[in-house]
């Protein structure tokens, strides 16, 4: 082991959605920072949409499931206790390279779910606080979409005009106008005309097989060169073991293999994580210690616990006329969200959002798309497929899950990565109240299919391969004994180090949460480099 | 360039390919357009794959046989009746088999063009597709403010 750094002030660990805005933030203003990632760059000139073979590349290197895809830089994740998977892609940029770029904020009342709802916890902010730095967020990273959406408050110019709807999102938009819902083009993290030095989007359709163009917004090619401009340092395929704490009781460094495998040290004044929902929490319970035996700055226990992510619905309409839902952007034409706030009438608390989303090529068809129901072989393979291709939309029912102490992550006994560090396990129930939100859901879509002028409509009541969303480990609030880390992202139990990703979050809304992850990892830098004025940092 | 498979066994899985997908109008059948290469470069490639298709070909010789004949000789029902029964008692041969026949099939241009599809991959072209008619959001927003106060 060597020690070949001088000490640094702020080490980021993980180049993720929150690490690479944390870090633009603070070199900014003047900050020194190293941000360790234990994955490497990606080339958009290799990703498999250029490639002829591109379909294959989604089960294989670019399968969103770690374990299905086992790149040295992968972690295995334990998920045999849980009904949802988890998924990340580990790289400069982190999951920002394989996501679809739905790029939604959480609304007004998400931050508010105690006071409205009397169910989980508020944050310790607010929709109000965050609206400058969602606002912020935006112009970094580039969003089409349409202001005026009657779901939000008033949002600033979107920075491109929407994604197109073609004909999966005008056929859906039919059938929410006939059942009078709401719906609205979607904000996507994705550019339909140029913008900041990078091309619009030419609708090639899989945005989650990495995009080639740079239309799609991931934070190798926003937030980082940015960042790197502005002195920044970033170390890949550095992998940290665990966090280092001193006499004094403050973190002092990590333990990180560095490329070749070799255990490394840096020391750091003040240590930030941005691992996401499962990978903090893995790091924070690997990082043991005489002082802190059951896990670093986890003297509330909850460091682990509550997590969350999104259950998904796939309500699949099959159509007649032609479609062609592989042309443009995969993720979400448009969004419903008739039934994202509470109604108790419905049988239950909080809400689910509507994502309508495009359809795939001929492998991913045949293979079930991310539906997971292949069509069958044998004799009536062709008809079967040729119904399938280019033929349906599917409806993703996006829910809010509550928090619960028992969802959680831990660390298997036995399962590590390639580093010999033990990997993280996960364990899930739905609730009640979520398993009838998603039915009400399931109805609700089925129904909308049916008015748009489906013929068939094809149900996945609970996508296992889903685990998109990872959020809720390291509770943040202002009681120490029911929280781990503060509104700025400060630990409680240890006041240099911060966690800065989704694992923060109170609640999960009901939509999805990298916009939201962002404005919150913005807004935590500003408190961080106010507090190390403040202090004379 | 044959690596994995015999000729005896590419006899054999070509038939079964052409059973998992059969020919059928303008579409042919798997085993007619060169699935078996693409399976049996992938299976070479891989230790855990060759040891699992080489029992798996041989359940399917064996299953065959029991009807009394080789497997290509079997009718049409007949090969089916023995793939079923394979597939439920060598599960996970049967889900490889059947995942990769397809990614073979449907990732082969010639295929891929008689879908009806340009046999590029997306980039660096990309895709024609329509904005859409917004107007109709005006329905949405005389309804008023959806969200929740807070």
């Amino acid at each position: 082991m060597s020690k070949t750094d001088d000490t640094v002030d702020v080490l980021v660990i993980g180049a993720g959605a929150s690490g690479a805005a944390f870090t633009w933030s603070l070199v900014k203003d003047g900050f020194e920072v190293l941000c360790l990632e234990q994955g490497g760059w990606t080339d958009p000139s290799q990703y498999p949409p250029t490639q002829q073979d591109w379909e294959i590349h989604r089960q294989t290197d670019f399968n969103a499931n770690p374990n299905f895809r086992r790149l040295p830089e992968d972690y295995p994740v334990n998920d045999e206790d849980s009904p949802i998977a988890p998924l990340m892609y580990n790289a400069v940029g982190g999951s920002t390279i394989h996501w679809s770029a739905h790029f939604p904020r959480f609304h007004p009342s998400d931050f508010k779910t105690k006071t409205l709802d009397g169910v989980a916890d508020d944050w310790p902010m607010s929709y109000e606080e965050l609206e400058p730095y969602f606002d912020l967020n935006d112009r970094i990273m580039g969003v089409a979409g349409m202001t005026g959406d009657t779901a939000y408050p008033p949002k600033s110019e979107r920075q491109t005009p929407p994604i197109p709807l073609d004909a999966v999102g005008q056929t859906m938009a039919g059938g929410f106008d006939k059942l009078g819902w709401h719906w609205w083009p979607s904000d996507s993290a994705i550019l339909t005309a140029p913008y900041d030095g990078r091309a619009a989007c030419n609708n090639c359709g899989p945005c989650d097989i990495g995009c080639a163009r740079g239309a799609k917004s991931s934070t190798d090619i926003t937030y980082w060169p940015k960042a790197l401009a502005l002195g920044a340092q970033l170390k890949t395929y550095c992998r940290v073991r665990e966090i280092t704490v001193g006499k004094d009781g403050l973190a002092d460094g990590v333990l990180y293999y560095d490329a070749d495998g070799n255990l490394q040290e840096q020391k750091a004044r003040a240590i930030v994580l941005a691992c996401n929902g499962v990978g903090t929490a893995r790091l924070m319970l690997n990082s043991r210690s005489a002082t802190f035996p059951d896990g670093l700055a986890n003297s509330s226990g909850l460091v682990g616990k509550n997590l969350m992510f999104h259950p998904y619905s796939m309500v699949t309409g099959i159509f007649e006329e032609l479609l062609e839902g592989y042309k443009g952007p995969n993720g979400a034409a448009i969004v419903s969200q008739e039934f994202y706030e509470t109604d108790l009438s419905r049988g239950f608390v909080r809400g689910y959002a509507f994502q309508v989303a495009r359809s795939n090529g001929p492998v991913t068809t045949a293979q079930g798309g991310i539906m997971g129901s292949r069509i069958p072989w044998g004799s009536d393979h062709h008809e079967r497929f040729s119904k399938a291709l280019g033929h349906t939309i599917t409806i993703a029912v996006i829910g809010e899950d509550l928090p619960e102490l028992h969802n959680e992550v831990t660390l298997d006994p036995e399962l590590t990565d390639s580093d010999g560090i033990p990997a993280p396990k996960v364990s899930y129930t739905l609730s009640e109240n979520s398993r009838k939100m998603m039915n009400h859901g399931i109805a609700r879509a089925s129904e909308v299919m049916e008015a748009a002028g489906a013929y068939d409509v094809n149900v996945i009541p609970l996508l296992r391969a889903g685990g998109w969303h990872l959020m809720g480990t390291t509770k943040m609030g202002t009681d120490p004994g029911s929280s781990v880390v503060n509104r700025g992202g400060q630990a409680h139990d240890i006041k240099n180090l911060y966690v800065v990703d989704g694992s923060v979050f109170v609640t999960a809304g009901g939509v999805n949460p990298t916009s939201t992850i962002q404005a919150v990892a913005l807004h935590m830098a500003d408190e961080f480099k106010q507090n190390a004025r403040h202090m004379g940092g | 360039m044959p690596r994995f498979l015999s000729q005896s066994q590419r006899t054999l899985i070509t038939a079964v390919l052409d059973c998992l997908i059969p020919p059928q109008g303008e579409m042919p059948g798997a085993g007619e357009v060169g699935t078996a290469d693409y399976l049996d470069g992938l299976v070479s490639d891989s230790a855990q794959l060759t040891r699992l298709f080489s029992d798996g070909l041989q359940d399917i010789d064996i299953a065959a046989s029991r009807l009394g004949a080789g497997f290509e000789e079997l009718s049409g029902d007949q090969q089916d009746e023995v793939l079923r029964g394979v597939e439920a008692d060598s599960p996970e041969f049967f889900d490889l088999l059947v995942r990769h026949t397809y990614n073979g099939y449907y990732s082969n241009p010639k295929v891929v063009e008689l879908l009806g599809l340009d046999p590029r991959p997306p980039q660096p072209r990309g895709n024609r597709v329509e904005r859409g008619d917004l107007s109709s959001l005006q329905l949405v927003v005389e309804r008023g403010q959806a969200y929740r106060d807070a």
